[in-house]
């Protein structure tokens, strides 16, 4: 609560503790020793923000500000469904190696305005000769390793399913038939996506489901039932 | 219009006034006055009364009825503080200083009077005490009650108490400096502007009162002396001998204080025996009897020479009287009983000096028993600058400075050598209770488990199984869990996400285990009111970071080492700077 006396801003105990990062009871015991400014109010002990926070300079003590209240707020849920809705489902991606199939696929999807292809591909194969993003189970997941300046702040997963498997360097050795082709807007947003994405590809009946080439509806409604299995059991 | 530009003036400069008057300083400043006034007061009233009642039962000197004297003054002491009062017995000096130190100087208002009487009826009945230290508690008490009037803080309500400290000693000795000295050397701790100015103000108002009501009489009149470099070096010699009986007198008034607790569990009794004793001493010896400031006197005016070896044993007798009075309960300080073993001590030394060179031509046996004074509240106190100062203002001399300055840093020193601490400190460092501002002792004491205690956990019931405490981790992001039974509350440990790594990875363990098969073994905690150092002991011992709080079966949370790192900087910056 704040009390507006002569313009200047004051805050209570609580408030005050929270932005010194201490305690209430520290607090409460640095008023008593008379270590800290303060006044009253009404028989309430009151700061003047303004003075408490050149106290806290003075003495070097972390002034913490209260996070914004769209950050303190739970994040948005981030979904693997929106995600390939954003991105789009494409089939027969032609190629015979990473490179090729990597371009064809660059080439193929139908992103925003603001991205630059040239740089996407660039970024895409510079990530590829470090170590191949084939995970396994014939599913690649390239991605650039820096986020893209993108215009869009929704991330997206472009669903690629290619023309014949091409040999990837996967974990496994399999050939890879599909790309999920990521582009995020953060890594934490990044590292999220994948760890759904991952466990979706670690069911077999999933993989399978792959196989047969959904279309965009039937693929991103059997990813919802998923999602929101994993929802329920807080798994990710 | 006139009327109006005048209103306007007088308004201005009253604001200016109340605004002097919110300031700290100027406040602190403005009520060292009736501190100092009050302070003054009860050392004058405390003197007078001394007197008056001693001289009412100086007939009684000599005469063998005497010996049971000092028993009936323990007893009527020991009636009025622990009876009356309420109050702790024996000397009462650590009473102040562990109020200055731990508790912001709060100390109880019925203070002020109920150690003044308890001495009066020690001294005026033989009873070897001095009647300093119930003064200091007098005044110290009457500026804790003022700083109280005015609700101000801790800090603030420590310099009123060390007002009221320096203004007894300033009173009793008409020494102003000694005072301030006295309070921030052996008191206080510490040197702060803030403190300061309003203990100067106090000192000085002070001396002012018990000049106007007694004269400005210097305490002990003495010749000017003629100092030589071989009666320079002839003080190191003293300085040793005076250490050497400071360091018994401490260490016999310890003993008396100890074994009479185990004697005699009543107060009473424990007066009445330790009276007596005193009795019997004081008939072979009447001048270890009382505060001894006539003793003193005749000492440094060299109207008072017994031999040699009656010295010694008045040493001894009054070493044994003051150990015996203070010792088994009544009221009363040791600073009186030390001036006068340092004058004895001084004259004793001068003496030997004398037969040892008697064609040396020594600096009289007066300035070596000043000399000898200051040496012994020196060692006696651990409080060098206060023997100094004392002795220069109440001789009104200066030409003993080389020679006292050499006497009390060597005298402090030596004592300090095998006495770890003061007469003053020695039962709050027993305590643990001896933590002075600015130390890492005193900060950890500071900080409360409150403090750091992290309440919201996610608990788990013992029965989860892995997989499902692994999901728990991902959701939480928490380093560490309580284990809880929902059923009955009852806490079964922490487990640390690091600590089960092993089991964690492995997924075909997953609904093999149970989280209760991976709770650390050791069932070490805290309660709320352990003292942080015991607690970092405890973190040091377990090996651990994080300890649980439990209290009474209940686990109310938990701290963690980085928690406590934390508050004890921010601590340490509060308790730093001003």
């Amino acid at each position: 609560m704040n009390i507006n006396l002569s313009g200047k801003k004051y805050i209570e105990t609580p408030e005050a503790a929270q932005l010194l990062g201490v305690s209430e009871h520290a607090l409460e015991r640095w008023i008593r020793q008379g270590a800290i400014p303060y006044s009253r109010s009404k028989g309430l002990i009151v700061f003047d923000e303004q003075r408490l926070k050149e106290w806290a300079e003075s003495h070097n003590m972390t002034w913490m500000k209260p996070l914004p209240s769209e950050e303190r707020s739970k994040p948005p849920v981030i979904r693997l469904s929106n995600a390939i809705r954003n991105g789009g489902v494409y089939n027969g991606v032609s190629g015979n190696d990473v490179e090729s199939v990597l371009k064809s696929a660059v080439a193929a999807i139908h992103f925003p305005h603001d991205v630059d292809r040239e740089e996407l591909l660039e970024k895409l194969l510079e990530r590829e000769s470090m170590a191949s993003t084939g995970i396994g189970h014939g599913a690649a997941v390239p991605h650039p390793r820096t986020s893209l300046k993108m215009h869009s702040s929704a991330p997206s997963i472009s669903v690629c399913f290619l023309e014949s498997p091409v040999p990837y360097n996967a974990v496994d050795g399999e050939p890879v038939f599909v790309l999920f082709l990521m582009l995020s807007p953060s890594t934490k947003v990044h590292l999220k996506m994948l760890a759904r994405l991952g466990f979706c590809l670690r069911d077999e009946s999933f993989l399978a489901f792959l196989r047969n080439t959904p279309d965009l509806d039937s693929l991103c409604q059997r990813v919802e039932t998923m999602e929101k299995k994993m929802e329920t059991t807080h798994i990710i | 219009m006139a009327l109006d530009s005048k209103f306007s003036k007088i308004l201005s400069s009253l604001s200016r006034w109340i605004f002097l008057f919110k300031d700290e300083h100027f406040l602190l400043i403005l009520l060292g006055i009736p501190i100092g006034i009050c302070g003054g007061l009860a050392a004058v009233a405390l003197n007078h009364s001394i007197e008056i009642c001693s001289e009412a039962l100086h007939v009684f000197h000599g005469h063998w009825t005497f010996v049971f004297f000092p028993a009936i003054g323990a007893v009527l002491s020991i009636f009025v503080l622990s009876v009356i009062f309420h109050e702790g017995s024996g000397h009462a000096v650590p009473i102040v200083i562990y109020s200055v130190l731990r508790k912001g100087g709060l100390l109880r208002f019925r203070s002020s009077v109920s150690h003044l009487l308890g001495c009066l009826c020690t001294i005026s009945f033989g009873g070897s005490a001095g009647p300093e230290a119930p003064v200091v508690v007098s005044g110290s008490s009457i500026g804790s009650t003022i700083a109280r009037l005015f609700s101000l803080h801790e800090r603030q309500r420590v310099a009123m108490a060390g007002c009221g400290i320096a203004a007894a000693i300033s009173a009793i000795f008409n020494a102003p400096i000694a005072g301030i000295v006295f309070t921030i050397e052996i008191i206080l701790c510490e040197w702060s502007t803030v403190n300061l100015a309003p203990i100067a103000l106090a000192s000085v108002t002070a001396t002012q009162t018990s000049r106007i009501l007694r004269g400005n009489q210097i305490p002990f009149e003495h010749f000017p002396f003629e100092f030589t470099t071989l009666d320079v070096i002839a003080c190191l010699g003293l300085a040793v001998m005076v250490s050497v009986i400071a360091v018994l007198f401490s260490k016999v008034l310890a003993f008396a204080e100890h074994t009479s607790s185990k004697l005699a569990s009543n107060i009473f009794v424990r007066g009445i025996a330790g009276g007596i004793c005193v009795g019997l001493i004081g008939l072979f010896a009447p001048d270890v009897l009382g505060e001894g400031y006539h003793t003193i006197r005749a000492i440094i005016e060299q109207r008072y020479a017994p031999t040699f070896l009656i010295l010694l044993l008045l040493i001894v007798g009054k070493i044994a009287a003051t150990s015996l009075t203070l010792g088994t309960g009544s009221a009363g300080g040791v600073f009186a009983p030390a001036l006068v073993l340092g004058s004895m001590t001084g004259l004793c030394y001068w003496q030997m000096l004398d037969s040892l060179w008697p064609s040396r031509e020594w600096v009289g046996g007066g300035c070596f028993a000043l000399l000898g004074m200051a040496g012994m509240i020196s060692g006696v106190l651990h409080a060098p600058l206060t023997g100094i100062f004392l002795i220069v203002e109440i001789t009104g001399g200066y030409e003993v400075v080389v020679p006292l300055i050499l006497v009390s840093v060597l005298a402090a020193t030596i004592s300090r050598a095998f006495l770890p601490a003061s007469i003053y400190y020695r039962e709050l460092m027993d305590r643990g209770q001896l933590l002075r501002p600015r130390t890492d002792a005193r900060i950890l004491a500071d900080i409360d488990i409150q403090d750091v205690i992290q309440v919201n956990l996610t608990s788990i019931p013992p029965d989860t199984p892995l997989r499902d405490f692994s999901n728990i981790i991902q959701r939480t992001g928490e380093s560490f869990f309580p284990v809880i039974d929902p059923q009955n509350g009852k806490f079964h440990g922490l487990v640390f996400v690091e600590r089960a790594q092993p089991y964690l990875l492995s997924q075909e363990l997953y609904d093999a285990i149970l989280v209760e098969e991976i709770i650390e073994g050791s069932n070490a905690h805290v309660s709320l009111n352990d003292d942080l150092l015991s607690v970092m002991d405890r973190f040091e011992h377990e090996r651990t970071d994080v300890l649980p709080v439990i209290e009474q079966g209940r686990f109310l949370g938990a701290i963690a080492k980085s928690d406590i790192l934390d508050q004890y900087r921010k601590e340490l910056i509060v308790q730093t700077t001003t």
